[in-house]
């Protein structure tokens, strides 16, 4: 696929919580149409980075883009009005509200007409269909995938924020769920997933990044990282 | 002996002993003891000894009949396991009287007195009465256990008509001033004699309710079936017509209770006010707010010294609606001045910063810095009514105040309503299930948490307001932590988050208990209150955690869950995850 303009850019950013160094010179882009993964280990720095797209983490240097324009500095509530909206870990669903309340909160932003949106999300997830008036925290994990995914969409975000979308669920589960963010993705959302699942991740990535102790150690296209011998060495040194 | 549970025995009859002996202890009995409720025999305090025997000797032998058990046989063995748990609880507090005579524990135990043994052993002194102090609560165990031998809806009966023939005999006052206002004056001073209920009578009341009782019970199964229809349509309107016909009732309600009853029912209609804007705070947005007192104190302060005529600052002498614009706009201020600070915290530090800040405003309120705007310990005094056309409303007409206050209630409960329902309180709810993702959606959470500590200020700003015209004069000590406190209990004991269930809350402790400084129904009890508070409170986190009355819909939607949970049984076998997978891609 030919990439469009950068949706989401990061130039040089740089974190800190206190004294610790997080994000240490982190570059990267994300053009429209695409499905860019970022891998990293355990406390590489994949959900601070999330977290500083969506200014719940200030970055102490370099700026953040989305759709060219700077946004640090920005409330959450300002960038996700400018079309980040976020899948995050373990789905963390409002779990004693009901399915179309999930929803609802989703679209909390929008003042416009969202019947559409539904239809939109029920067609791609029928099963939610006859879900819809009950507690979200009674749905079987897979089921629940599928409101944390339709709860981001319904706010039509221009880039869709996955984290770790594999994280807990039974294999069988995790490739539907890879075919639900090919998907989206064909539908024409941007996603950029992070990911500790790498092989999964980049067999439908156009693009991906791996991550080490808040240093981008390498990237290059799905099919180039997969093959990269280097790649593999780096992220199982990661984990090991 | 067959059946007989030999260690459930003893721990329910060491139960009822430790209840005894807590009684005596604290008080409750010595106090109670000359007050009577059926004449010429029961006491008060004999009933607050003894109510518990025939609980135990029942629950000696109480075993839950699980499905596919069998049902236990009943006999003999029931009533000997409540004579024996009955016994048990007679020994100890046989055994606790012998102490106490024997041994001085006056200098700790205040309570434990020369008199008190006088009045548990019937005057007999020690050895002598202690036959008598060890059979009366064996006999009761016994009728607890024998309680077994008749069927479920006999005893239902019998229970009910002996709960009830005591809440008649209790609720003296309310029941002869009712009939008063009927001008049935004359039956009250049959039945009634020395402010307890004749025995004939407690009798006539006992066999009445045993008559009614199943006819009664239908008669509420059908209100809940019309209340709760399965039809949405059907709901709304009946809940329409219901709520009509509880306006009606209130209308109607100080009309036939009088002035003294009016005002229990005032303050009732008060502290509703505020437990609605705790409600907000706490039930809907989820912060734990112990301070809130303060803007009950800012409201009433502002509405003091604009409009008392001795004022120590302000002349300005205003009209009492004049005022509370401002009183709205100070508890506002005040709302927005604690709220920032402390809305990033959460849980306990929230609820111990916000405790600091209450107890902050009270002092200020009496310190000397103060003094020359508000007066002080001295405070604000002569504070007028409110003025309503041409009658002014004050605390010397409960009456007035009681439909003041009312209509401050509907307008309180209106709005609670709508913000629940809007998108603000979709935002509350959602920040308080997950505030992290709630604010990854896009939703303020420091602006929705202020709003909901905005508003909670503006309701008690406007019950503050209230009070201050109520009352007449206003001192620190009126916002003591305790107020706090008890609109929180006011809202646990009720039902977080439910409008009614705060009603019912305000009601049940503030109307029959009382508020800090306000008498309730059960004005003997005042010496009493805070631990009746606590031991409800206990009792309701242990038991009923969601309050006496949980949101209907909450209660709606658990029962869907399991009934949809349950769905897949029916459902054709064959992984319901490949069903899953999205069509198309």
């Amino acid at each position: 696929m030919a990439p469009g303009r950068p949706v989401l850019e990061f130039r040089s950013v740089h974190t800190h919580y206190g004294p610790v160094h997080i994000l240490k010179d982190v570059s990267l882009s994300i053009h429209e149409g695409q499905i860019v993964c970022l891998l990293g280990g355990n406390a590489s720095g994949k959900t601070t980075t999330l977290k500083t797209v969506l200014g719940m983490v200030a970055p102490t240097a370099g700026e953040v883009l989305v759709e060219g324009e700077v946004v640090n500095g920005w409330s959450t509530a300002q960038i996700v009005a400018r079309g980040v909206s976020m899948v995050p870990e373990n789905r963390r669903l409002f779990k004693r509200m009901t399915v179309k309340e999930n929803l609802e909160i989703g679209a909390y932003l929008r003042a416009d007409d969202t019947s559409t949106d539904y239809e939109r999300i029920l067609d791609m997830f029928p099963r939610l269909k006859e879900r819809l008036g009950q507690r979200a925290g009674t749905l079987s994990g897979g089921e629940q995938q599928m409101v944390a995914v339709g709860r981001a969409l319904m706010a039509r975000p221009r880039v869709l924020l996955m984290d770790e979308p594999s994280m807990g669920l039974a294999p069988v589960l995790v490739a539907q769920n890879f075919d639900i963010i090919r998907q989206i993705n064909e539908a024409g959302t941007t996603v950029f997933v992070v990911e500790q699942n790498a092989n999964m991740a980049l067999s439908i990535a156009d693009y991906g990044y791996v991550l080490q102790t808040g240093r981008i150690v390498l990237s290059g296209t799905g099919r180039d990282l997969l093959a990269n011998p280097e790649m593999q060495q780096a992220y199982l040194g990661e984990v090991g | 002996m067959t059946g007989v549970d030999l260690r459930r025995t003893l721990r329910w009859g060491s139960i009822a002993g430790a209840v005894m002996v807590f009684t005596c202890a604290v008080g409750l009995f010595e106090a109670f003891e000359d007050r009577l409720l059926v004449y010429p025999f029961l006491s008060l305090g004999h009933v607050l000894l003894l109510w518990f025997l025939p609980l135990a000797g029942y629950q000696a032998t109480n075993e839950p009949v699980l499905e596919g058990m069998e049902a236990p046989s009943k006999g003999l063995h029931n009533a000997m396991a409540g004579l024996g748990a009955g016994l048990a609880g007679g020994i100890l507090i046989g055994a606790f009287t012998v102490i106490i005579d024997a041994v001085d524990v006056r200098d700790v135990f205040v309570r434990l007195s020369a008199r008190l043994v006088d009045l548990l052993t019937h005057g007999w002194g020690v050895p002598g009465g202690l036959v008598l102090l060890v059979a009366v609560p064996a006999l009761l165990g016994m009728a607890g256990g024998m309680l077994h031998l008749v069927s479920a809806p006999v005893r239902r009966r019998l229970i009910l008509a002996l709960e009830w023939a005591l809440v008649v005999a209790l609720l003296e006052q309310v029941f002869s001033q009712v009939l008063r206002q009927l001008r049935l004056g004359a039956v009250g001073n049959i039945i009634f004699t020395r402010r307890a209920l004749e025995w004939w009578a407690a009798l006539a009341v006992a066999v009445l309710v045993a008559v009614l009782a199943e006819r009664a019970r239908g008669g509420i199964g059908r209100i809940r079936g019309y209340l709760f229809a399965a039809d949405a349509v059907r709901r709304t309107r009946n809940s329409i017509w219901s709520a009509l016909a509880v306006l009606a009732f209130l209308i109607v309600l100080p009309q036939l209770l009088g002035s003294l009853l009016s005002e229990l029912l005032a303050n009732v209609g008060l502290f509703l006010l505020m437990g609605l804007g705790l409600n907000i705070v706490v039930g809907l947005a989820g912060m734990l707010d112990l301070g809130y007192v303060a803007f009950f104190a800012v409201g009433a302060y502002t509405v003091g010294v604009l409009t008392s005529p001795i004022s120590p600052r302000f002349d300005v002498e205003w009209s009492w609606w004049a005022a509370l614009p401002v009183a709205i706009l100070m508890s506002v201020i005040a709302g927005v001045l604690v709220g920032t600070p402390v809305i990033r915290m959460r849980g306990d530090y929230l609820a111990i910063v916000t405790l600091g800040f209450g107890e902050i405003v009270r002092i200020l309120f009496l310190s000397d810095w103060l003094a020359p705007t508000f007066g002080g310990a001295q405070g604000v005094r002569n504070v007028p009514g409110i003025p309503v056309g041409v009658a002014e409303i004050r605390g010397s007409q409960p009456v007035g105040v009681l439909y003041f206050a009312f209509g401050l209630v509907l307008v309180a409960a209106w709005v609670s309503w709508a913000l629940q329902e809007s998108r603000l309180g979709r935002a509350w709810t959602a920040i308080r299930e997950d505030e992290t993702v709630a604010a990854a959606m896009g939703i303020n959470v420091v602006r929705a948490k202020l709003n909901a500590f905005i508003v909670g200020a503006i309701l008690a700003g406007l019950g503050g307001a209230l009070f201050a015209a109520k009352v007449g004069s206003i001192f620190p000590s009126s916002f003591e932590l305790l107020v706090s406190i008890i609109v929180l209990v006011v809202v646990i004991v009720g039902g977080m988050g439910n409008i009614p269930g705060v009603a019912v809350g305000a009601v049940l402790l503030i109307g029959v208990l009382g508020g800090p400084t306000q008498p309730g129904l059960l004005a003997e009890f005042a010496e009493f209150k805070l631990l009746i508070y606590g031991a409800l409170l206990v009792f309701m986190m242990l038991r009923k955690p969601e309050g006496l009355l949980p949101s209907v819909r909450r209660s709606r939607e658990l029962r869907g869950d399991e009934l949809s949970q349950d769905a897949w049984l029916d459902r054709p076998s064959g992984g319901a995850e490949v069903d899953a997978r999205p069509a198309g891609g």
